[in-house]
């Protein structure tokens, strides 16, 4: 559905929620053992102490120890492990 | 918990391949909305679950993302039923044990009387047949509150009576009377009259014309409270006459009879250790037995011992009864004169407990112990005060002839 406003200003808006948004993925973390990515495109790169995951604008670079995809699904995943760096790379 | 509940309803499978960084394969297994969980990676490959009716949309993804993939497991319900598919004879057999067990829990398998003194429980089991109430009963057509009520009109001496069913056994719990010597129940005019030769005690009259005081000596059948009642106008006429159900309590001083006499021979049983079994199947109370054990003995008790097939309280119509031949042989015996005097005397006790817990006061005890002729009496009386009135109904017309 299209908006009635600019995309730039969208944010300025404070009645509507910033994930609205299509090109937006939510990135939830709780503590450093848990990730949760909604509104992805793909995985990039799986193992144990790194997971990238490709979103609409950025490449989202997990990294830690034992670190595990507990689900996958088509609007979803949740990775878990010892998490020690979330890096953001634009596309 | 919820969560694995449903997947195991679902059933799921455990997918693995070789990990050639084959995050093409997942992503394209994603891409066709297929869910999956439990993605563990190890150098050489990958394993994770996925629901058991997306298994076959697989081939075509791993085709083309161009690996391969093998199915290690498959759990859940669905694999269960397809493993089984074949075996129709046992779903139907559980669909129609469980059908049974429901058919058969509508009816009534066990009977349990508690509480009975005098009356035995063959005879309340004969009263509940009388009222079309016995093994294989309907449960839906027993009415536990008009069954009381029933149980209470047969039987005179119950003074309360609790019925109920639980699972398919019917509880039944009886509390006898403690007094039987006093019936002032009448509904119709009546009098009171005595039981047994005695002296007045106390007469407290609650409805009816007093005829004794205390202190009056009075004979089996003599009128102790009339159920006659005279209305007098000033001139101590008789102005009117009402008939009435008298009630009073009345209670009299009387001499119990007593007599027991012991043999100062017996007879003891003295069981050797053979003993044979055998058993009688019952099922919805036709009883089968397979065999009879031979017992050649020549003296034996039979001891039977029944059990009924149920858990907890769902009683099952199936049981059996073990009997048990116990071989014995009659040995003679005499008593001591200490021993029959102990005897005499632990009888006479039960007796005057008994009468005791009816509510006899027992105020002398002249009961003596002798010998005779190989025997041990216990003969004599007991002085005690008891209540000796009960109801009697009255001719209307002969009525005012006998108060006269």
């Amino acid at each position: 559905m299209k908006t009635p406003f600019k995309s730039s200003c969208i944010y300025d808006n404070p009645q509507i929620c910033p994930d609205i948004h299509k090109n937006s993925s939510k990135v939830t973390i709780h503590s450093n053992k848990c990730v949760l990515i909604e509104n992805f495109k793909s995985i990039l790169f799986v193992s144990t102490n790194e997971i990238s995951i490709k979103t609409k604008m950025f490449t989202i670079h997990i990294q830690g120890n034992n670190l595990t995809i507990d689900y996958y699904t088509s609007y979803e995943i949740k990775i878990s492990g010892n998490i020690c760096n979330i890096k953001y790379d634009s596309n | 918990m919820i969560g694995y509940i449903l997947k195991y309803i679902l059933g799921f499978v455990q997918i693995e391949t070789a990990n050639k960084g084959n995050t093409r394969l997942l992503n394209l297994i994603k891409n066709k909305n297929i869910s999956m969980w439990g993605i563990s990676e190890n150098p050489d490959v990958i394993s994770f679950f996925i629901c058991y009716r997306d298994r076959n949309k697989l081939s075509d993804i791993a085709k083309k993302a161009g690996c391969e993939y093998k199915i290690i497991g498959s759990y859940g319900l669905p694999v269960k039923i397809t493993q089984n598919k074949g075996r129709y004879s046992v779903i139907l057999g559980i669909i129609v044990f469980i059908v049974l067990i429901y058919i058969e829990s509508l009816f009534i398998w066990n009977i349990r009387i508690e509480g009975e003194e005098d009356y035995t429980k063959d005879e309340i089991i004969e009263a509940l047949s009388s009222l079309d109430i016995s093994y294989g009963s309907y449960k839906k057509d027993i009415d536990t509150v008009s069954l009381e009520r029933q149980l209470r009109q047969k039987f005179d001496d119950i003074a309360w009576i609790s019925c109920s069913i639980r699972g398919t056994c019917l509880y039944i719990d009886i509390k006898e009377t403690l007094d039987v010597f006093t019936d002032t129940s009448l509904d119709v005019p009546s009098n009171i009259v005595s039981v047994r030769d005695c002296t007045i005690y106390s007469i407290i009259t609650s409805e009816g014309t007093p005829v004794v005081k205390v202190g009056d000596e009075v004979k089996k059948g003599d009128i102790l409270v009339s159920g006659t009642v005279n209305l007098y106008d000033d001139n101590a006429e008789i102005m009117d006459t009402h008939y009435i159900p008298a009630k009073a309590d009345v209670k009299g001083i009387t001499r119990i009879k007593y007599y027991d006499s012991i043999s100062l021979v017996y007879y003891k049983k003295e069981y050797s250790k053979n003993d044979k079994s055998d058993y009688t199947f019952s099922i919805f109370g036709y009883k089968i037995r397979p065999y009879k054990a031979k017992v050649n003995y020549n003296e034996f008790d039979t001891v039977s011992k029944d059990s009924i097939l149920h858990i907890k309280n769902l009683y099952f119509p199936f049981g059996y009864t073990k009997n048990t031949y116990r071989e014995y042989s009659l040995i003679m015996k005499e008593y001591s004169n200490e021993e029959v005097t102990l005897l005499a005397n632990t009888k006479l006790k039960q007796y005057i407990c008994d009468l005791q817990e009816k509510g006899v006061q027992i105020l002398e005890n002249n009961v003596k112990i002798s010998f005779e002729d190989g025997k041990c009496i216990a003969e004599g009386d007991l002085v005690a005060i008891m209540n000796i009135g009960i109801g009697e109904e009255f001719d209307i017309g002969k009525e005012d002839l006998l108060i006269e």
